[in-house]
């Protein structure tokens, strides 16, 4: 018993021992970097290959050839195009109908407001595809399918979580005292909400334009299943680079490019927005 | 500078009636305290001043002139928040100067402006600090310039310093009354703190349920709390339920030392401030013989808790610090000052002399 007891301290001590070394926090970030990291960096070398044979570790040949060769493909043309004029729209419009909208919600008490708030979280909580499914059917039916217009449409139910939620918060986060403040010493109703509520709740309306951007931009299953085959946006045309795969690079060089946006996102994001804001619009 | 008045003001929630029928009319340059507890419609009476709110009914006029037409914009009031209300974009210098660019004045003169109202609340050469770079109190003392460099007829303020901690709202208060004598200006300040307003106010109007119960100047009101209710809420009081014993008015079975003439076909309720007793270590004296429950040092004075030997409950006597008192000792207090409750009737004072002291 007290060999066992002796035994299991022992265990125990240098199972401690061994937590404590350096080396094995080291391991075990760098394999979950490799976990992470490794598809994209699969990616990111592809991108830069000539030729890359199966049993090598590297590409066999490094080489850019492929870049100048995408940026010439119409359909990668066209397709970034489609998706920076689609996702432009989808923003504007969602600026104009939700923000509106999270005023309302913020700053007005009517029936059913909480039900309605909660709406919006419904298009989140079921799977997506059978609700866009239902929806092409629809679509189908009033010919939207495959119009830009079709696109726009479905793309816009995506961004009503983002544009009706964090805008409502950071509305809601606006203290009415700082309001009332500036209507005591003689500003118009007009001339507070530009000069006090809406410098106040600029940081997350920006994050939210910029999610909803970003979101649009890469949205995929709503594009697929109503744009095609007229309406194809970057990240379906580079589905169909990468399924087709007559040659790697060209999804690659795509995928590649299409992380531009999210990096941009992030560094802007970085830039203006508090730590606490993108918090704080989620009414944490 | 200017008077203010209200005539028959009311203001309902729903059902609910915030403020009734409130008559008030404040002089020029004085400082008026709407104390009450939370409830009691002070603020809502404040913000229908202001013009936050719209009254249901009634007048508000200031300098005999009806400001009912007028939006909070226009009005010549000026409040301060109970929050911190600087607009966090802005600067210190910002803040202040927003209402006096809204009036058109020259760029010198805001200047000037900004800088005298810094001055006048302690804070020069904080023109230029965000507010998030501020304490509380340097914010609500900024909140006070925004508002006086505005040149307002009222000056309003909404329980101001009440999220500031206890040693800096007194100092604040001393700051505010100084500028406030300066300036002659007409203020109104809410408060819950009854302390807050008896140190401030050159008149407190006590407010209950939407209307105000006693208006009075602070020493009148704490001599002589119109009711039961302004007796409990104002300053430290003893509440004894009484009753007639033949001509005698008698706490428990201990006899007041002087009943007046009153009704007798009331229940009766004495009160007695903790420091209206004479306390002596004889238990054999004239008064109440009892036990020092408790002795809590409060600095200057003691606070005793006494349960008489005679009486249902026990009751808080401010001893000197000279008197040797501690737990457990016996003792005879002698109630010298107490008013006498009976229905809705004006209480009545009983003030004993020297002679039946001692």
């Amino acid at each position: 018993m007290a060999a066992l007891r002796t035994l299991d301290s022992l265990w125990a001590r240098s199972w401690r021992f061994m937590w404590r070394q350096p080396w094995l926090g080291l391991v075990m970030a760098g394999a979950l970097f490799l976990f992470i990291m490794g598809p994209m960096l699969n990616v990111f070398l592809w991108a830069f290959t000539q030729r890359w044979n199966y049993p090598s570790l590297l590409p066999t040949t490094w080489g850019v050839q492929y870049w100048p060769d995408t940026f010439r493909r119409a359909d990668i043309a066209t397709g970034f195009v489609t998706s920076v004029w689609i996702s432009l729209t989808v923003t504007v419009l969602s600026a104009v109908i939700c923000l509106p909208a999270a005023y309302a919600f913020a700053r007005m008490r009517f029936p059913g407001r909480t039900l309605f708030l909660l709406s919006f979280l419904a298009t989140n909580a079921f799977p997506r595809f059978g609700l866009y499914i239902t929806i092409a059917v629809i679509f189908f039916r009033l010919q939207l399918v495959g119009t830009v217009a079709g696109v726009v449409l479905i793309q816009l139910v995506n961004t009503l979580l983002f544009m009706i939620w964090i805008p409502t918060a950071a509305f809601q986060g606006v203290d009415r005292a700082l309001e009332e403040a500036a209507l005591d010493v003689g500003a118009s109703p007009v001339r507070v909400f530009g000069q006090i509520t809406l410098p106040l709740v600029a940081p997350a309306l920006a994050a939210a334009l910029l999610l909803t951007f970003v979101g649009a931009f890469y949205e995929t299953q709503g594009a697929l299943l109503i744009g095609v085959p007229e309406v194809r946006t970057l990240p379906v045309v580079m589905i169909s680079l990468i399924n087709n795969q007559v040659i790697v690079q060209y999804g690659a060089i795509l995928s590649v490019m299409l992380w531009a946006p999210s990096l941009l996102l992030l560094l802007t994001a970085n830039r203006f927005l508090r730590g606490d804001t993108l918090a704080s619009g989620f009414g944490v | 500078m200017a008077t203010l008045s209200l005539h028959g003001l009311t203001k309902r929630f729903g059902s609910v009636a915030a403020v009734r029928e409130i008559d008030l009319e404040v002089q020029d340059g004085e400082f008026l305290c709407l104390l009450g507890p939370s409830g009691c419609g002070k603020t809502t009476a404040l913000r229908l001043i202001a013009g936050f709110e719209v009254p249901g009914g009634g007048d508000i006029r200031i300098e005999d002139e009806s400001i009912l037409g007028l939006g909070p914009s226009q009005r010549p009031t000026a409040m301060v928040f109970q929050q911190y209300t600087l607009w966090p974009h802005m600067t210190v210098f910002q803040n202040i100067a927003y209402g006096l660019r809204l009036r058109r004045q020259g760029r010198e003169e805001v200047q000037r402006k900004v800088t005298a109202g810094l001055e006048l609340v302690n804070l020069p050469g904080y023109e230029e600090r965000y507010p998030t770079q501020l304490s509380g109190g340097q914010q609500q003392r900024v909140s006070l310039a925004r508002a006086l460099v505005l040149e307002p007829k009222i000056l309003l303020l909404d329980e101001p310093f009440s999220s500031l901690d206890a040693a800096l709202r007194l100092r604040l208060r001393e700051e505010l009354l100084r500028i406030q004598r300066r300036l002659r200006i007409t203020t109104i300040f809410v408060t819950h703190d009854q302390e807050e307003a008896l140190s401030l106010a050159d008149r407190i109007a006590l407010m209950r349920g939407g209307q105000i119960e006693q208006l009075d100047a602070p020493s009148r009101m704490y001599a002589w709390p119109r009711t039961l209710f302004a007796a409990e809420f104002i300053g430290a009081m003893n509440l004894l339920p009484a009753r007639w014993n033949g001509p005698q008015l008698q706490v428990g079975t201990l006899s007041l030392p002087q009943t007046p003439a009153a009704r007798h076909d009331m229940e009766p309720t004495v009160a007695i401030r903790p420091e209206d007793f004479d306390i002596s270590l004889e238990s054999d004296g004239d008064g109440w013989p009892g036990v020092v429950e408790q002795a809590m040092d409060m600095g200057h004075y003691r606070k005793l808790l006494v349960t008489p030997a005679k009486a249902p409950s026990s009751f808080t006597v401010y001893a000197a610090k000279s008197l040797p008192v501690k737990e457990g000792v016996a003792v005879s207090v002698q109630p010298v000052r107490y008013l006498i409750y009976a229905g809705d009737e004006a209480p009545q004072e009983v003030t004993l002399g020297n002679d039946s002291s001692n």
